[in-house]
């Protein structure tokens, strides 16, 4: 225990010292993802047209708790591939491995504290995006469940590309591509697409929780009728199910590239 | 303290593995505990791989290797933190953390304490002169700096078992002469096992207390350097003589045993063999004394010893050996 406690603070420091050192692309990183909220919602609004106070609240409301999970989801998306890729341009990703630790759970502690670093980050933004849709977010116990399972699988996927990252190294694109389609879910439903479209969307770790996150937002629940509802099941079996499927590839990949001499190489 | 039985690794290349890169062939090595061992062989001869292959970074096709007192594969000794590493090419550190951070950090993850790493960091950054650069950016610091500091952050969990993969590539001559001296006083002050993969031989030669010499994936000698040095050539004594030489002085030299005589164009040298000891001594000085009374003017006279880099050529090159 004391060791992973070592690795969580090694890993925690060095985020913050980076957060803190590179303040000024933190900042510009927050107001990316305020203008593109800002961007994306007032088009919608424009879109939606005249409708009553309580449809645009609720409207917004979702818009709001979407795009901070899509924040969240896009930044685990990027984290592994970028720790990973940097990792071995840098030279440090071999130096990881030499650590007495399992290399999983060294990635494990750099996503946790990649987590953490992120709640903080996401405070000025949380203010912004409330502030400029004119809403109120209440944090309920079920929002916050839903929200953690849903990151659970986000981070299962994200560990699969992680695999991905380590056999092929450039694979920057991946990641880009399924936050553009989180943006997508983030902000509304596929509903209206295509039924095959849907069909994939829904088996994707984010599609499920982002919906049961907005509509729990709109219209509080409470925890157990969430927790005793089919789709809080579906979610958790699809984060269960990315997670086992992340894990082991990533395992498998690891192995792939011990075998063919990869860690070290770009 | 390494022991290294018939590794080999086979890359397999082609869609369907049909064709086969042998970067180590049937490898066997054992390091001594307290022993510094230099890995010498030429680009793509299988250095790296093998270290590597030590720190369990790349797995081997085939064979085995142990580490420590009670014989650990490399991820159980990585485990107890019996492994640090240099690796070649790398630059081992974060650039964007300063020295104390990136010791730090490293500590941390090999396990330790905060408490438990202040002191020793501080003795390590005292130690490779660092100390003025703690707080500086890694990124900022030279080339031979950023390599001591990479050697430091190895040393941090003091693991017994230190892997230095060319630790002088790319480096300026300040700059490598800097990691020599950081490297032999570990050897002087530390005890523990270290190996060492250079193109460099003097460093070899200054450090080590054993080398091998690999080519092809396959480790062609393991010796000490004076073994090696014995291998190809035998030290003498030059000594330069102006102008020609009598054919009476030419017959006496020539009558002295391991003494040759070559002419040149304004000088002359004549060459003693010192490999018979005290014997040869006797002989240097016979040679000198004929000179001296047949009134020659001596120009100079130098020991030449053969150099593990004339070894490492012979042993490398594309003769068969």
């Amino acid at each position: 225990m004391k060791r992973i406690a070592c690795l969580l603070t090694a890993e925690f420091s060095h985020r913050l010292t980076l957060l803190r050192r590179y303040a000024l692309g933190t900042a510009a990183d927050v107001l990316t993802f305020y203008l593109v909220f800002v961007g994306v919602h007032f088009s919608i609004r424009s879109i939606v047209g005249e409708v009553d106070a309580a449809d645009l609240q609720r409207l917004a409301t979702s818009q709001v708790v979407g795009f901070l999970a899509f924040y969240f989801a896009s930044m685990v998306l990027s984290s592994i591939g970028n720790y990973l890729r940097e990792g071995v341009e840098e030279g440090t990703l071999e130096q990881l491995f030499l650590a007495p630790h399992p290399f999983l759970l060294v990635l494990g502690a750099r996503l946790l504290s990649t987590f953490l670093i992120d709640v903080l980050r996401v405070i000025p933004l949380f203010f912004l995006l409330t502030a400029t849709a004119g809403v109120r977010i209440a944090f309920t116990p079920a929002g916050l469940l839903i929200f953690l399972v849903l990151l659970v699988g986000v981070y299962g996927f994200a560990v699969l590309l992680g695999g991905l990252t380590l056999l092929f190294k450039r694979t920057g694109q991946l990641p880009f591509l399924f936050q553009v389609l989180f943006l997508g879910l983030g902000f509304s439903s596929f509903d209206g697409a295509s039924s095959t479209f849907r069909a994939i969307a829904s088996v994707l770790p984010f599609a499920r929780g982002v919906a049961l996150l907005k509509s729990t937002a709109v219209d509080p629940r409470p925890i157990g009728s969430v927790v005793a509802s089919a789709g809080f099941l579906e979610l958790g079996l699809n984060a269960l199910g990315y997670v086992l499927i992340g894990v082991l590839f990533f395992a498998w990949s690891e192995r792939v590239a011990k075998d063919r001499g990869l860690l070290g190489r770009y | 303290m390494v022991e290294l039985r018939e590794i080999s690794k086979r890359y397999a290349r082609g869609v369907l593995h049909r064709r086969a890169t042998h970067a180590v062939r049937g490898l066997s090595l054992k390091i001594r505990a307290g022993e510094v061992f230099g890995l010498l062989g030429p680009n793509g001869a299988g250095k790296t791989t093998t270290v590597k292959m030590i720190c369990g970074l790349i797995r081997p096709t085939s064979g085995d290797v142990r580490l420590g007192a009670a014989r650990l594969s490399p991820r159980q000794a990585r485990r107890r933190r019996l492994l640090g590493a240099v690796l070649e090419g790398n630059r081992n550190v974060y650039w964007n953390l300063t020295a104390w951070e990136n010791l730090l950090y490293y500590a941390r993850l090999r396990g330790l304490s905060r408490r438990k790493v202040a002191p020793r960091g501080r003795a390590l950054l005292e130690r490779f002169n660092l100390s003025p650069k703690r707080t500086s950016l890694a990124g900022m610091l030279s080339r031979g700096m950023q390599q001591k500091l990479a050697v430091c952050c190895a040393l941090i969990a003091d693991p017994s078992i230190l892997l230095v993969d060319e630790p002088t590539l790319g480096l300026d001559v300040a700059s490598a002469r800097t990691i020599e001296s950081v490297l032999s006083g570990l050897v002087e002050e530390d005890g523990r096992s270290v190996l060492l993969t250079t193109h460099n031989m003097k460093l070899a030669e200054s450090l080590c207390h054993r080398v091998g010499i690999i080519r092809d994936g396959r480790l062609l000698r393991v010796g000490t350097v004076r073994e090696f040095r014995g291998l190809f050539g035998r030290p003498l004594c030059h000594i330069e003589c102006a102008g020609a030489l009598s054919p009476e002085i030419r017959a006496g030299l020539a009558g002295q045993p391991g003494t040759t005589v070559e002419a040149g164009d304004d000088a002359v040298r004549v060459s003693v063999d010192l490999s018979a000891g005290d014997e040869a001594t006797d002989r240097v000085y016979a040679v000198l004394r004929m000179l001296e009374e047949a009134g020659v003017q001596l120009l100079s006279v130098r020991r030449e010893e053969p150099s593990l880099e004339d070894v490492f050529v012979r042993m490398t090159g594309d003769d068969e050996t």
